[in-house]
């Protein structure tokens, strides 16, 4: 394939075999070859698995009391049995049980509140990057407020307001989550628009918002993308953490941040009414954060920081 | 294997191992150089010739390229053989680069004295003060006023012709046999090129080194060169004296080019450009016959099966195709 | 000389006085410091039929007067007239309309196809946009347009990653015929083309004027490629025009000395010619900060004590031939 003599970009790597099919397949292509990605990839499959299927495979239902197995230890501690693989908390629920419910909970966050997220912030991002001027003035100051706040304070104050509970609490993430979707899609618009496809669409006279929406967008998804990814593992952090001071999800919900805060009296008498829990947010968060960094590997090395 | 040459590359073969097969970037090259003479390298994008000329440098990437074969002897040494560390004295001091883009090839952060003076502290030990001096003397030598004060200045404060400028003083500064020139003035103006051009030229009459110089304008190649070698898919197609070369074609493809450029001077007489039909064929060499056969309008029978010899024409003009077998 | 088949001596075009200037902002309340100034006060026409070349080397403002006149920014001050009609008062509504007949070319093959979209969508989107929403009807219409650059009913389906340089410039030439247009500006088209590719595009672009009857803005800072597809040719230094001549005359009887210099300094492939060498010295000034006067005066070999304190007005110095120099009859400079 000829090439073009005045850029020296991509030196090395001018050697590729025309296939005939939309770019994306090459990048998918290279997602699944990297390692750190599909391991990512499998960890949030299992959770994503485990909250589908939730009422299949728990060996209980979340919510039963059970007053004569309270507290009962995990399997393989004395007292154990394997009524509850993982062990009961106060009031006798399995805790086995409640984490995998608990994985519904934590998805339907991330995903309700990331896509918010994503939505509303790319769309003021790509207003920002594109009509510049006052319009990126107002809607940058805008986001560097929500950024001045310490983040979890600022979902505490929000839900505060609002009033306790899981919707409240999706909302408050969704919003500290804006900025960064915002900034980042501003960033890649303004790339974008210097190249000349932009211009062409210009020249044809194309209206604004198809210029924004259809054409340059698009090109815009590959770090929006990795943002969602690690944005959803902080989101689940973030609830965990809203939860924990009771200001999450509310009893009787299993949450996993909730868990925790129950378990928080009776660390030395029964630890895995705590650590269970805790354990399954590091692997849930780890997982996401795999997969975003996997993908930004694959997508763009240029995003690593 | 004292050639008595400056440079004598035989049989070179540079290849990538690709997700489609081998890449044969640089496939066979063979010519020489001698002191103090300037050779042309030409061809368009994906012909090897930066390839070639990084190869010479040993900057190829390993993996995924490899130096398949072939020897490249500089001044009776095959540097191929050398180890990274005796190779690491040889670049900058023996055999220097210039790059096309001197914004990208300077570094940003760093002033462009700062810049020429690592040069000379990685091939010499000076004191602090005598660096200064041999910067500032590499800079008057490529005519850079007032070089007490520009050896200061960071990269983006000078002009895309004053860069240029401040990496032919970093080729030059140890005072290398041979610069290799790889399109070191495509990014620049008009105007500016025939300066750069000009201070070329100057610059090896009065060191004495030596230039490779690869591009793919044939007015650049007419104005600089005492030999050409073109080409084509990784293979030198023709070889000649620059004159011979111009004024007596022999390669179809050499001719194909000569034909297609408008030519200053030339008014509208030409209605339409001759031009070379089809694309520059795949680099993972599919074919077995002469890879310029697809495009060539005077193909004959054996050229799609039968790779074309290098040819003897006298006159130390060579040129790969069957016609004049 | 211009083409015989001009119906109307009117100019499709013309530019009165142009002037775009880039504000630069500094200081702590960002107000305007200084401003760039890229195209300074351009007078020109081009008369339908005809290819008028604009050369000029880096920062001359000749791709910023190729947007002006698309309209892709506003200018400064000056006026901007369509068939004799300004186009700056014009609104969204006689804009849009107005993009039907000037369309443009641009130089990187790589960066002017949308890499998300295929072909057909790419091709078909100036049509889309102005209302052929009928897909099928689209698609006829893209084909046909693929036809004509050379292109093929397969290639619709591919995305530009696939094409060589030379292909997509085939699709960007493709884009730009989509609308009918009647003048097409083409930016540095085949500047970033292999030289043997070069010549395809160059033929095409001649061939598709003479089917389609239509005019080219041709901007590029190469003289040859220049000289061989223009008609006239406009010389731009430093924002404002050096000198416009009809092509054989710009080559042959260059008067500004800019244009001797840049002819000079062209290189040409063939060692035997050893044309007079002007190389000029020096750098070109900042479009920030131009030399007061004749702005050519800091690289001029022939700069005088006056060309310093007076801009000299771009003028018919000989028949259909305008050059902006004060010497420019002096016999030092032209001898004849």
């Amino acid at each position: 394939m000829a090439e073009n003599h005045n850029q020296k970009i991509g030196f090395w790597a001018r050697v590729t075999n025309p296939e005939d099919r939309h770019p994306i397949f090459d990048q998918v292509e290279k997602l699944f070859k990297n390692k750190t990605a599909v391991v990512g990839l499998i960890i949030i499959s299992i959770f994503a698995l485990a909250a589908i299927l939730a009422p299949l495979i728990s060996p209980h239902n979340p919510n039963e009391n059970a007053l004569y197995d309270q507290l009962k230890p995990p399997i393989w501690d004395s007292g154990g049995a394997v009524k509850n693989i993982l062990g009961t908390d106060d009031l006798g629920r399995d805790i086995l049980t409640r984490l995998i419910y608990g994985a519904r909970v934590s998805l339907t966050l991330g995903i309700v509140s990331v896509g918010m997220a994503f939505l509303i912030g790319s769309f003021l991002g790509a207003l920002s990057g594109y009509f510049k001027g006052w319009p990126d003035n107002l809607i940058m100051r805008f986001m560097d407020i929500i950024l001045a706040f310490p983040h979890i304070l600022l979902a505490i104050v929000i839900v505060a307001y609002l009033g306790p509970g899981l919707r409240n609490a999706m909302m408050a993430i969704g919003i500290i989550n804006i900025p960064r979707f915002a900034r980042i899609v501003r960033a890649s618009v303004m790339e974008e628009y210097e190249k000349d496809y932009v211009t062409a669409a210009r020249a044809v006279g194309a209206s604004n918002r198809r210029i924004i929406f259809n054409a340059i967008f698009p090109n815009c998804l590959a770090p929006i993308i990795v943002q969602a990814s690690l944005g959803f593992g902080a989101a689940i952090l973030d609830a965990a953490g809203l939860s924990f001071l009771g200001l999450g999800a509310q009893p009787p919900i299993a949450e996993w941040g909730a868990m925790i805060a129950q378990g928080r009296a009776m660390i030395l008498r029964a630890w895995w009414v705590m650590t269970f829990p805790g354990i399954v947010i590091l692997l849930a968060v780890l997982g996401f954060n795999l997969f975003g960094d996997g993908l930004r590997d694959a997508l763009d090395p240029r995003l690593r920081d | 294997m004292d050639t008595g040459r400056l440079l004598d590359i035989r049989n070179l073969k540079t290849y990538f191992d690709v997700r489609g097969g081998v890449l044969k970037a640089v496939d066979d090259v063979s010519f020489t150089m001698e002191a103090g003479e300037t050779l042309g390298l030409v061809g368009e994008s994906g012909c090897g010739k930066s390839v070639t000329a990084a190869s010479i440098m040993r900057l190829v990437p390993i993996p995924p390229g490899r130096i398949a074969g072939g020897q490249i002897i500089f001044d009776g040494i095959d540097i191929l053989k050398l180890p990274s560390s005796e190779m690491r004295k040889v670049r900058g001091r023996m055999v220097s680069m210039i790059f096309q883009e001197p914004m990208t090839s300077l570094n940003p952060v760093f002033t462009v004295g700062d810049q020429v003076a690592e040069v000379i502290q990685l091939h010499e030990k000076l004191s602090q003060r005598e660096i200064r001096k041999r910067v500032i003397e590499a800079f008057r030598l490529v005519r850079i006023p007032a070089p007490e004060s520009r050896i200061n200045e960071y990269p983006h404060q000078m002009s895309g012709g004053m860069r240029q400028r401040v990496m032919i003083a970093m080729a030059l500064v140890c005072h290398p046999k041979l610069m290799i020139a790889d399109e070191p003035t495509t990014a620049l103006d008009v105007t500016i090129q025939a300066q750069i051009l000009e201070l070329m030229n100057r610059l090896k009459e009065e060191t004495g080194a030596s230039i490779l110089f690869i591009t793919h304008d044939l007015g650049v190649i007419a104005e600089m060169a005492q030999r050409v070698a073109v080409m084509y898919a990784g293979k030198i197609v023709e070889a000649a004296d620059a004159d011979t070369l111009f004024s007596d074609p022999k390669h179809p493809y050499t001719n194909g080019l000569m034909s297609s450029i408008p030519v200053l001077g030339m008014g509208k007489k030409q209605r339409r450009l001759n031009t070379i039909a089809g694309v520059v064929p795949s680099l993972f060499k599919l074919s077995e016959g002469c890879l310029f056969n697809e495009r060539c309008t005077v193909a004959m029978k054996e050229c799609s099966h039968v790779e074309p010899p290098m040819i003897e024409l006298g006159n130390n003009h060579i040129v790969r195709c069957h016609k004049y077998g | 000389m211009v083409k015989a088949n001009q119906q109307t001596n009117r100019p499709l075009l013309e530019t009165k006085d142009v002037v775009k200037h880039y504000p630069i902002t500094g200081g702590v309340f960002l107000r305007q410091i200084a401003s760039v100034k890229a195209v300074d006060g351009v007078t020109l026409n081009i008369l339908p039929g005809e290819t008028l070349g604009l050369v000029g080397e880096s920062g001359c403002g000749k791709s910023t007067l190729g947007r002006l006149i698309l309209r892709l920014e506003e200018p400064t001050s000056g006026d901007i007239l369509f068939q004799g009609e300004s186009i700056l008062g014009y609104e969204p509504k006689q804009m849009r309309a107005l993009r039907q007949e000037m369309q443009i070319i641009f130089q990187d093959p790589f960066s002017s196809l949308n890499p998300r979209k295929n072909v057909s969508h790419i091709v078909g989107e100036p049509l889309y946009v102005h209302g052929m929403t009928n897909r099928h009807e689209r698609e006829n219409r893209v084909l046909e347009l693929l036809e004509v650059v050379g292109l093929k009913r397969e290639h619709m389906r591919r995305y530009p990653h696939q094409f060589s340089g030379g292909q997509r410039q085939r699709i960007g030439v493709a884009r730009a015929l989509a609308l009918n247009p009647k003048l097409i500006i083409c930016d540095e088209a085949v500047s970033a083309l292999d030289v043997s590719i070069r010549g395809q595009v160059i033929n095409l672009l001649q061939d598709l004027q003479e089917e389609f009857g239509l005019t080219y803005l041709f901007i590029s800072h190469d003289l040859s490629v220049v000289e061989h597809i223009s008609d006239r040719v406009a010389v731009m230094y430093l924002g404002k025009l050096a000198e416009v001549a009809d092509s054989e005359t710009l080559y042959k009887i260059p008067l500004h000395p800019y244009t001797q210099a840049l002819l000079a300094a062209a290189p040409v492939p063939d060692p035997k010619r050893k044309r007079k060498r002007i190389v000029l010295y020096g750098d070109v000034p900042s479009p920030i900060d131009p030399p007061p006067g004749c702005r050519f005066h800091t690289r001029c070999p022939f700069a005088k004590e006056f060309c310093k304190q007076q801009e000299p007005p771009l003028r018919e110095v000989r028949p259909d031939h305008l050059a902006a120099c004060h010497f420019v009859d002096s016999p030092e400079i032209n001898p004849s």
